[in-house]
């Protein structure tokens, strides 16, 4: 294997970016940073990794179709954003594989695709799905900080609560690509090591079923704070 | 009628009796638009004011230097039929006259000729005496109730036609409450230019409207009436309210939009025949309207699951008094999940996981009857109110939902906490009911209408 794509997805304010960052910072340092884990090193090494935002592609191709005022967002046009997407990754793999002939590099190409609204648009040849979870009440409090209004903070903890990034992502993906990982209180680094070692047994062909995880708990004791909610 | 569309779909929108005090429907109409989120352009027209709510107000349409898509007017009558003018000689491309007090009045002669100037300048007339127009996806919003009084529906593909502008309120307000997703919404008062005649026309070839609800009184032209029916319910349900069925609402509906109400056995005909939905109450009309939000029925064989013995037994009443079927369980299934279930839970349909069962037993009910061949369609009862069946209920609910292929509804009768989870639930797209014949009622009806519509697709038609 000479390329290898996965998905970062998940509610905003779930730590997407942050996590697409740090996988970048491991990948471009990975002698000076600690990494507790010698063989997580190594493989990071084998990589050229390349981070593709699905934000950024919207903005640059600007495959938006209006500014909603009451959500307080761009609303894309997700078939745009699906063949874009689509085609931009074509090219990032054909590019790197020129490169390779010429160079005789070694290294294997990792493309991560980053956005909320990779579990809205079908993108092509994606082996594993991370889609980051947070805590709903955790989740409101990041997403106050961002500065997001009632109905936008609403339609995405709901979202949340009900596991809609989970779901969709299942759907579009299959349900043995989609890894959710919690980022409500682990840092950074510890999310990708996680990340990283999944992605090591996806090459040995190791795959285990992780425990999905669901905020219905929060439906049995904060109702209240469910109903604030309820658009 | 062209012009129809700019209703819907305005660049432009001037309220004419755009007013600055809080309590006037021309303050209320610029604000929702305002706070709603309205992409176009807005123009208040007032002679005796500078500015509303922050934008530019205008002393007449005619100062406006840009086209104006759509004018919605809410001043008196008396000063209608000059603003209407203006409004033509400014090419506008449709009215929403809010105001009323026209043929609904007997003031016939004021109406005929703003109805002679619309149609000689093309222009699309709601009104008048109707409520306003919504658009949930550009946020058009030209409905005078203010928006704390009335939710607003986020976006889906329910539309509404009504000729009265308080069912259209009620359902609105409904749907808004508990989640249920809504296109488009027209009130359309008097209706004299435009009725539900043209309007189901338009609706029929709408491809965001994939059910279409309408409440009406009195039509105007029974041929193209007939016809437009017949053609839209070939593309979607169309779910039918008829008020003033009896001799005694004649007057009152003279007096209400101005109809002629019709004998209502001749309408009943043509419902039957355009394989129309009719329902009989705004509860009815909520009820079936949502179970079109779910995949099509493709038989009669129903699975039941229940956690209260009673609820089950009494959906199964319900169903067979319908004639509907019970799915048989297959006795390789049986066996399967005789080993999973306690001993004491008799594995039949209706399926009883008993008083004790916690979400993971409702699970393994849902997921056998979702891959079982031999169910067409799922009604879930919940009794919420057991120490066992927590809100987990609704993640297991909503997976299944999104990868099902055959219609979920919920039955679920309780106060306030099932409430709150029935509206978690609505607002994922699954339809909840409070009583087991209401569930049943609005499955018979989806059922009949994609069975007479396979008819008509195959050219028998059924009468």
């Amino acid at each position: 294997m000479i390329t290898m794509r996965i998905l970062i997805t998940g509610c905003p304010g779930t730590g997407k970016t942050s996590l697409a960052n740090k996988l970048i910072e491991l990948a471009s340092d990975s002698d000076k940073i600690a990494v507790k884990n010698r063989e997580t090193k190594n493989l990071l090494k084998k990589f050229s990794l390349k981070i593709i935002s699905l934000n950024d592609i919207a903005d640059e191709f600007s495959l938006y179709e209006f500014y909603d005022n009451l959500t307080e967002s761009k609303v894309v046009n997700l078939e745009a954003l699906e063949r874009v997407t689509n085609t931009v990754l074509d090219v990032e793999e054909d590019n790197f594989k020129s490169k390779k002939k010429k160079k005789k590099n070694s290294k294997e190409l990792l493309i991560v695709v980053e956005g909320h609204l990779g579990a809205e648009i079908r993108i092509r040849k994606i082996s594993k799905v991370f889609v980051l979870r947070t805590n709903p009440k955790e989740l409101e409090k990041r997403l106050l900080e961002k500065g997001y209004g009632k109905k936008k903070l609403s339609e995405n903890i709901n979202a949340e609560l009900v596991d809609y990034f989970t779901i969709k992502s299942e759907k579009l993906y299959g349900r043995d690509r989609v890894i959710e990982l919690d980022t409500s209180s682990k840092s950074v680094n510890a999310l990708a090591e996680k990340l990283i070692k999944h992605l090591k047994n996806q090459k040995n062909r190791k795959t285990k079923k992780t425990k999905s995880i669901s905020w219905a708990n929060v439906f049995n004791t904060e109702i209240e704070f469910v109903k604030k909610h309820l658009l | 009628m062209k012009n129809i569309r700019y209703v819907f779909y305005p660049q432009s929108i001037a309220i004419i009796g755009a007013s600055r005090e809080p309590n006037k429907i021309g303050n209320v109409i610029v604000k929702n638009l305002v706070e709603g989120g309205y992409r176009g352009k807005i123009y208040p027209v007032n002679p005796n004011t500078e500015e509303i709510l922050g934008l530019k107000c205008y002393k007449s349409i005619s100062e406006i230097q840009n086209s104006v898509d759509c004018a919605v007017i809410c001043i008196k009558k008396e000063f209608v039929l000059d603003v209407v003018q203006q409004c033509a000689n400014k090419k506008v491309k449709s009215i929403i006259m809010i105001t009323s007090g026209f043929s609904e009045t007997g003031n016939e002669e004021m109406e005929k000729k703003i109805l002679s100037i619309c149609k000689q300048n093309e222009i699309a007339l709601i009104g008048p005496n109707c409520m306003g127009v919504i658009y949930t996806k550009n946020r058009v919003d030209s409905v005078f109730l203010p928006v704390y009084k009335m939710g607003r529906p986020k976006i889906g593909g329910i539309s509404f036609i009504s000729q009265s502008g308080a069912i259209g309120g009620c359902i609105l307000d409904l749907a808004a409450y508990y989640g249920i997703g809504m296109n488009k919404f027209v009130s359309y008062g008097n209706g004299k230019l435009i009725g539900v005649e043209e309007l189901l026309e338009y609706f029929e070839s709408d491809n965001e409207t994939k059910t279409l609800a309408c409440y009406f009184e009195g039509i105007r032209d029974g041929k193209r009436f007939i016809n437009a029916l017949d053609k839209c319910t070939l593309r979607k349900p169309v779910v039918v309210l008829k008020g003033g069925k009896t001799s005694k609402s004649a007057k009152a509906i003279a007096s209400h939009t101005s109809s002629l109400m019709g004998n209502h056995s001749s309408f009943r005909a043509v419902f039957k025949k355009t394989n129309t939905i009719e329902v009989e109450s705004i509860d009815e009309l909520f009820d079936v309207v949502k179970v079109f939000m779910q995949p099509k029925i493709k038989g009669k064989r129903i699975g039941v699951i229940t956690n209260g013995g009673g609820l089950g037994i009494l959906v199964v009443d319900k169903l067979v008094e319908n004639d509907f079927e019970l799915s048989e369980i297959p006795q390789q299934k049986r066996e399967e999940l005789r080993k999973i279930f306690p001993s004491e839970l008799n594995i039949e349909n209706p399926l009883d996981l008993l008083g004790d069962a916690n979400t993971a037993r409702f699970e393994v009910a849902l997921n056998t009857m979702m891959n079982e061949e031999s169910v067409d369609a799922i009604i879930v009862c919940l009794l919420l109110q057991t120490i066992s069946l927590d809100a987990t209920i609704i993640n297991v609910l909503v997976r299944t939902n999104y990868f099902s292929k055959k219609p979920i509804l919920i039955v679920a009768v309780g106060g306030e906490y099932t409430n709150s989870i029935v509206r978690v639930l609505e607002s994922n797209n699954l339809p909840c009911y409070p009583s087991p014949e209401r569930a049943v009622n609005a499955l018979r009806k989806m059922y009949d209408y994609y069975e007479n519509l396979n008819h008509r697709l195959s050219g028998n038609r059924k009468n």
